[in-house]
């Protein structure tokens, strides 16, 4: 059985929404961008660059497919008045794109609201079956949450059979709503969001899963420093993903999946998360081992066990009330030569 | 040269500059100060002859003159030459300095038409199109250097980005022809900013476009942010420091032992992979071993920084 992450790459399941949900330790892009390229040849890709120079961007969308670009990434807040996309100073190969013309539209992220309807009359445009790209939904977050919800749902009214969404969510980017106080009390951003998707995958880095299985088999939690990001973070050879796929049919499939990469800038291939992280100590043996509990007798420095004369005496032994315990459950009184015994009832006199 | 023993672990392909268009965060604590890292590239820039903008947030010029000396260079000439600009972000960012105006350097009324500096015959003073607020010296040209820009309080953050942007497009303009010159803006701290009330996004928003404005000139972008565990449950702190690594090109982390002070060894610096340089890689655009992600040991002396391998401090050995 293939994992499932590789049949959502191959497109094997379909998806309207894919959300990846990645940290600092190790970035998910990589990955969505894989998803990506493997788009059906007919959509139309728009890419939404919020985090990433478009310039940046473009190049590693493999595939013919017709693109356009919204550029959220050179102008956030509106800061500069006359706007051109910027390259970042290393060359935009623009030749390496292949003939599709891309139309780029810049925007702000000052009001979502306008962004929506830049973007959803973008979608219109195009006219086709599209796939739409969120390099990052935290920049959208970090401007007002219920917009960027507003956003995905009125990408979604437009989402056609197999149109779909694919965002990056970095979790730990606080939204909007975390400057506020008492913010404790909405709903989280990152929860929603989960809800909605109909992919969810959680992308971990694989020295992080080595290490809790390090952890757990040596029985002890190694104390971390605090840091916000470790040497190990951002591995190009491999990475966990965690992936929740919900089905038309309703049902849900939960798998752990892994892929791998041969170079830097080769394929992705999807692997057995064990193969990249090391065999899992087995389980279902360390309980049996535990309940087979051996002699507890076996290792003093004292003698617990019995002759065979002191089996016989103890076996021999007449407990006491040992007569009572197989009776019918009457009261047998024996009264002391103190106790002044009387026959009759004393609830004789009662008029009840 | 900076510091010899830090040289070999930076990106060689421009060294003992960094390369063009990039933008190096470097983060720090309270218990291991990043400072001297800053150092290191203003001293390197200046001694290869190339335009250092150096955004003082938290020091003031004397600090850095002095330290430059005793790494060999004289910040005083470089301000002559032109190579080196100070801007003042530390005296009057807040109107907090307003009560003392009188003791501080003047800025000048910064109208449009700006009457009293044109009055001065100075041959070279380049007028200001923008209404940013920039102090402009009373007296100009002659051997003297300018006394440095000052950045003046305005509630918008945008307007300080105005200022700088003005700043560095005169210092990129003075150095146009065959050679273009390599121009490195340092920003030190950008911690400061919110410590002085501008929101975070606000902050990353102006991070954003001067790494974009750098770009352009032939470029790179240093930034210093704190990034104390202590500091992390607070949002915009700790929004702050997640939000430069993702928008970082490399990153350094400098952090105090896990297991406490030394005298030998001062602190550890991490040379990190963020996913910035992932999506590099990932284009190709990363030389193999460029930037390996480690952790470095380092000793602060007096007129030099020892960078050295885990466990290969001089007191041990």
């Amino acid at each position: 059985m293939a994992p499932i992450l590789e049949k959502i790459m191959a497109g094997k399941e379909a998806s309207p929404f894919i959300l990846v949900k990645d940290s600092l330790e190790q970035s998910g892009q990589v990955l969505g961008l894989e998803l990506l390229s493997n788009s059906p040849s007919d959509h139309a890709i728009i890419l939404v660059c919020a985090e990433t120079a478009p310039d940046r961007l473009l190049p590693l969308v493999k595939g013919n497919q017709k693109k356009a670009i919204v550029d959220c990434y050179s102008n956030p807040l509106g800061w500069v008045k006359d706007i051109t996309t910027t390259s970042t100073g290393t060359s935009s190969n623009r030749d390496a794109v292949s003939d599709s013309t891309t139309t780029t539209i810049t925007l702000t992220l000052r009001n979502i609201r306008k962004a929506t309807k830049a973007i959803t009359d973008l979608i219109i445009s195009q006219r086709s079956n599209f796939t739409i790209y969120f390099d990052s939904l935290s920049q959208f977050l970090i401007a007002s949450v219920p917009d960027t919800f507003n956003l995905l749902r009125s990408i979604t009214t437009l989402l056609t059979d197999t149109s779909r969404i694919i965002a990056i969510h970095h979790e730990d980017i606080p939204d909007a709503d975390s400057f506020l106080p008492n913010s404790t009390s909405k709903p989280q951003a990152s929860n929603s969001l989960a809800h909605i998707a109909t992919t969810l995958i959680t992308v971990k880095s694989s020295e992080a899963l080595r290490q809790d299985q390090e952890d757990f088999r040596k029985g002890t939690v190694t104390a971390k420093e605090f840091c916000y990001l470790t040497v190990h973070g951002n591995a190009w050879d491999s990475a966990v993903c965690e992936v929740e796929h919900k089905r038309k049919s309703g049902k849900v499939a939960k798998e752990t999946n892994a892929y791998h990469q041969g170079t830097p800038t080769g394929k992705l291939t999807v692997v057995n998360v064990w193969d990249v992280v090391g065999d899992m100590p087995d389980i279902d043996k360390m309980d049996l081992e535990e309940s087979q509990t051996s002699d507890p007798a076996a290792n003093l420095s004292f003698n617990l066990n019995l002759t065979e004369e002191q089996r016989k005496a103890k076996n021999d032994t007449v407990l006491p009330y040992l007569k009572t315990q197989e009776s019918t459950g009457a009261i047998y009184y024996e009264p002391d030569a103190a106790d002044d015994f009387d026959d009759d009832d004393p609830d004789d006199d009662l008029t009840i | 040269m900076g510091y010899a023993s830090l040289e070999p672990h930076l990106p060689s392909s421009h060294a003992p500059l960094l390369p063009p268009g990039t933008f190096l965060s470097i983060s720090d604590t309270q218990a291991s100060d990043g400072n001297f890292l800053l150092h290191h590239f203003i001293s390197n820039y200046i001694k290869a002859d190339q335009n250092v903008v150096l955004v003082g947030l938290a020091g003031i010029l004397v600090h850095y003159t002095m330290v430059g000396r005793k790494l060999g260079v004289n910040l005083a000439t470089a301000r002559t030459k032109g190579n080196f600009q100070f801007v003042d972000g530390l005296t009057q960012l807040t109107d907090y300095a307003a009560p003392n105006k009188e003791y501080l350097a003047k800025p000048v009324e910064t109208k449009p038409s700006s009457t009293t500096t044109t009055a001065t015959p100075s041959p070279n003073t380049t007028t200001s199109t923008m209404g940013a607020r920039i102090a402009r010296p009373a007296a100009a040209t002659a051997t003297p250097p300018a006394p440095p820009k000052v950045l003046s309080y305005s509630p918008k953050l945008v307007d300080l980005y105005k200022a700088l942007e003005e700043i560095i497009q005169d210092t990129a303009s003075k150095t146009t022809g065959p050679f273009q010159k390599q121009l490195v803006l340092i920003l030190d701290d950008l911690s400061v900013l919110l410590n002085c009330g501008w929101p975070c996004r606000d902050v990353l928003a102006l991070v954003r476009y001067l790494k974009l404005l750098v770009a352009k000139v032939n470029g790179t972008l240093i930034t210093l942010v704190h990034a104390d565990g202590l500091m992390a449950e607070e949002v915009s702190q700790d929004g702050l420091v997640k939000g430069v690594f993702y928008e970082a090109d490399y990153i350094v982390d400098v952090r105090g032992l896990d297991s406490g002070g030394s005298r030998d060894v001062h602190g550890q610096l991490s040379l990190l992979h963020g996913p910035g340089y992932l999506l590099r890689q990932r284009a190709g655009q990363v030389r193999e071993n460029e930037w390996p992600a480690l952790t470095l040991h380092y000793k602060i002396l007096d007129n030099n920084v020892e960078v050295f391998a885990k466990g290969y401090s001089s007191g041990v050995l």
